[in-house]
């Protein structure tokens, strides 16, 4: 590593030492020139012969002193918890254990954690579409490498650990815990700029202006003026760290292929995250929001955005890898898929139908357990298990007695959730490599709301061609059927986990595959094919974006 | 006469401060070289713990392949039993190299390839060997950093002194990895 940990605390002490130094002078500058305005204010009152001097030590040491102490306070109430914060308000959570790429992903930060010499990193995943990562750290030497959704579905192994190599970088080298705190620090102004302005946008409709609004307006150009020096701190500290993990990254995997192709997928999708305010940017790999000023190389746009040019990343690392922009476009492979029926995984396997039952004057199975009491199992029905040939009755067999003890009793079945069109038990599978409930029968499944998100985003399959028909009728029909059923509320389904209603409708006007959603617990029922409708209507529509 | 005792002295003074600096620093490099090794075994021990969960795991779909499975356990046992630098790379060479075949041989047992704890078998054996790869990567920069630095002048005169020795870089003995490098500087 090119950084010992004693040269790390030592930048960050540097750098902790500056920030802070900054907040006083800023807080100083600020608490100062509203004191000399209350001054000229009560001046122009009072009788110019008795007025004090405009300007004195002893004041300037108490208003020096107040910003002191408010900066101090400042620094305390922002730098604490500040890594729980920054995650939630990105909206990231703790990986899943049971799906698979979280799983990856979880490796794959543990095997860059190990490259590095032993940096611990806790990781986070963010259920949005878009495509990027971001590093955040604090005092303590906690650190959090955080990616989203969309960067987990269209990376592959290396180009991930690529990204997390760039993300570590930043730990590693202290980056992130100076941009953490810079993003904690003033991503409060920019919350309170958003308020002032409206609160500004009143007054002046309302046209009773007088101090107050002077008071205002003075707090609102120094926010301005914060937000733009806080920005450029951040560019300052962000434009150069982002060349230099970028290296930390090659030399820990060893790999700038990867990392570049990375980059250049990233850069190629969509890296938003929604309501995200601008100042967090720093800690992202690539801006969020997309602006053409990071991708021009001139002497403002440097000044101006907060990560180097995407082309300029991308001439360093190729040049290290003796490759090119065009070999590293072919080198890009689109990701394995596989058809459908075998990108299934199950995980607990469908309980055997073993048990047959006299009813209606007839043999009847093989069937579940939690079948045989759909069908009306009681103490006294007949019934044989297949592979022992003797008839006998229900409460002679030691599992069914159980059973049905426990029903007497009260208790609930356990055979788990219940197909809400069969009544049959569901069976746990990895869809996309997420874990969802599964009808053996009729093939529904039931997923939760975040696992829906992931298993939009990720294209592990391949659909038959009577998906796409179904998608394309489904388009077609979409616009007659809205009219119809616009104010029809249907409740046809009970929600396997919670046993309220489900409500049929439209999964959204963008993707109007119709489903039945729980409106409890959020979960959402997909007949036969209707998952993979909707996925597939998703892929279509970003293949449509990608090729504009 | 008088100054050029003092001068002396204090050459003598700065020669102690820089033993002492240059026997620490070098200190630090060898406990740093300890425990990127210590690092490698605990990857290492976590691959052959991963092992006989596999072979249960492959065993019964393939009946047929009795031979590769044998070879893995065998690698296995030993890898585990090897102690001195040398040995254990050997066998962790062939033990990763019986590894291969028999994912290699995995591919055609579409079942067993879908499998959910073959599935995450896989994956945990990949992140091991990942972290093994890593951990070595490690070793070998800091063992080529204490290395240099015992032999390169003026260190090497306090190394040799306090009899600092170097160590052996943990190596890949595999053909196929050695010949296709992922990148060309």
């Amino acid at each position: 590593m090119p950084y010992s940990f004693i040269e790390v605390e030592k930048q960050k002490s540097w750098i902790i030492r500056a920030v802070f130094l900054f907040l006083i002078i800023f807080y100083f500058l600020v608490a100062e020139i509203i004191w000399l305005i209350t001054k000229i204010f009560v001046l122009s009152e009072l009788n110019a012969a008795k007025a004090p001097a405009l300007f004195s030590l002893l004041e300037a040491a108490v208003v020096f002193f107040v910003a002191f102490i408010i900066a101090f306070v400042h620094w305390r109430f922002s730098t604490r918890d500040m890594i729980e914060k920054i995650l939630n308000l990105l909206g990231a959570i703790d990986p899943d254990p049971k799906d698979s790429y979280h799983q990856v992903f979880k490796n794959v930060v543990e095997e860059v954690c190990i490259a590095t010499g032993g940096i611990k990193i806790r990781c986070c995943v963010i259920p949005s579409s878009g495509l990027n990562a971001f590093a955040v750290s604090d005092f303590k030497g906690d650190a959090v490498v955080g990616v989203t959704e969309g960067l987990l579905a269209k990376l592959n192994r290396s180009q991930l650990e690529a990204v997390i190599g760039h993300e570590a970088g930043h730990v590693a080298s202290g980056d992130s815990l100076s941009t953490t705190i810079i993003c904690s620090l003033f991503g409060v102004y920019s919350v309170l700029l958003r308020g002032l302005s409206k609160t500004l946008g009143i007054i002046s409709r309302g046209r009773r202006a007088g101090g107050a609004v002077l008071y205002l307006l003075i707090i609102y150009i120094v926010l301005s003026i914060t937000q733009g020096v806080s920005f450029l701190l951040n560019m300052f500290i962000s434009r150069q760290s982002e060349y230099r993990a970028d290296a930390i990254s090659v030399r820990l995997t060893r790999n700038p292929i990867s990392l570049a192709e990375a980059l250049y997928i990233i850069s190629r999708g969509w890296r938003g995250l929604g309501e995200i305010p601008n100042s967090f940017s720093p800690i992202f790999i690539m801006s969020p929001d997309y602006s053409r000023l990071e991708e021009s190389e001139s002497v403002t746009s440097d000044l101006l955005s907060t990560h180097p040019p995407i082309k300029s990343r991308l001439a360093i690392l190729l040049d290290m890898a003796h490759s090119d922009v065009k070999v590293l476009k072919e080198g890009i492979k689109p990701k394995y898929k596989v058809p459908i029926e075998r990108g299934i995984v199950e995980i607990k396997e469908e309980p055997k139908r073993e048990w047959l039952i006299y009813k209606d004057n007839s043999w009847q199975g093989p069937f579940q357990l939690g079948e045989l009491f759909n069908l009306g199992l009681s103490p006294d029905s007949w019934i044989s298990k297949v592979d022992e040939g003797f008839i006998k009755h229900a409460s002679e067999d030691e599992i069914l007695n159980a059973a049905l003890r426990d029903k007497l009793a009260g208790k609930a079945i356990k055979v788990g959730d219940i197909c809400p069109e069969c009544n049959l038990p569901l069976g746990e599978i990895l869809y996309e490599g997420t874990p969802v409930l599964r009808c053996y029968y009729c093939g529904g499944i039931l997923v939760g709301q975040d696992a829906v998100s992931r298993i939009m985003v990720r294209e592990d399959v391949t659909f038959p061609s009577s998906i796409a028909k179904a998608a394309e009728e489904v388009l077609k029909t979409y616009s007659m059927k809205m009219r119809l059923d616009r104010f029809r509320v249907a409740y046809e389904l009970i929600c396997p986990k919670c046993k309220g209603k489900m409500w049929r409708g439209l999964f959204s006007y963008g993707y109007p595959v119709e489903i039945d959603r729980c409106d409890r617990c959020r979960y959402i029922w997909f007949d036969k094919d209707e998952l993979e409708t909707l996925q597939y209507l998703f892929e279509r529509r970003g293949q449509e974006s990608t090729k504009d | 006469m008088g100054f050029l005792i003092i001068l002396l002295i204090v050459v003598a003074i700065l020669a102690l401060i820089w033993l002492a600096i240059t026997y620490n620093a070098l200190i630090q490099l060898r406990l740093r070289v300890k425990n990127a090794w210590a690092q490698i075994d605990v990857q290492l021990k976590r691959r052959h713990d991963l092992i006989p969960n596999l072979v249960e795991v492959a065993k019964g779909y393939m009946q047929y392949e009795k031979e590769t499975l044998e070879k893995v356990i065998k690698a296995r046992t030993q890898a585990t039993q090897a102690t001195a630098v040398k040995e254990k790379q050997d066998a962790e060479n062939f033990l990763t190299s019986a590894l291969r075949s028999l994912f290699a041989v995995v591919e055609r047992y579409p079942d067993l390839k879908a499998n959910q704890n073959m599935l995450k078998l896989h994956e945990e054996l990949t992140s091991t060997e990942n972290k093994i790869s890593f951990a070595r990567q490690y070793y070998n920069d800091e063992t080529t950093r204490y290395n240099t630095s015992i032999k390169s002048f003026p260190t090497n005169v306090v190394a040799s002194t306090f009899n600092f020795k170097g160590e052996e870089l943990f190596e890949l003995e595999d053909l196929a990895q050695k010949e296709a490098p992922k990148i060309n500087f």
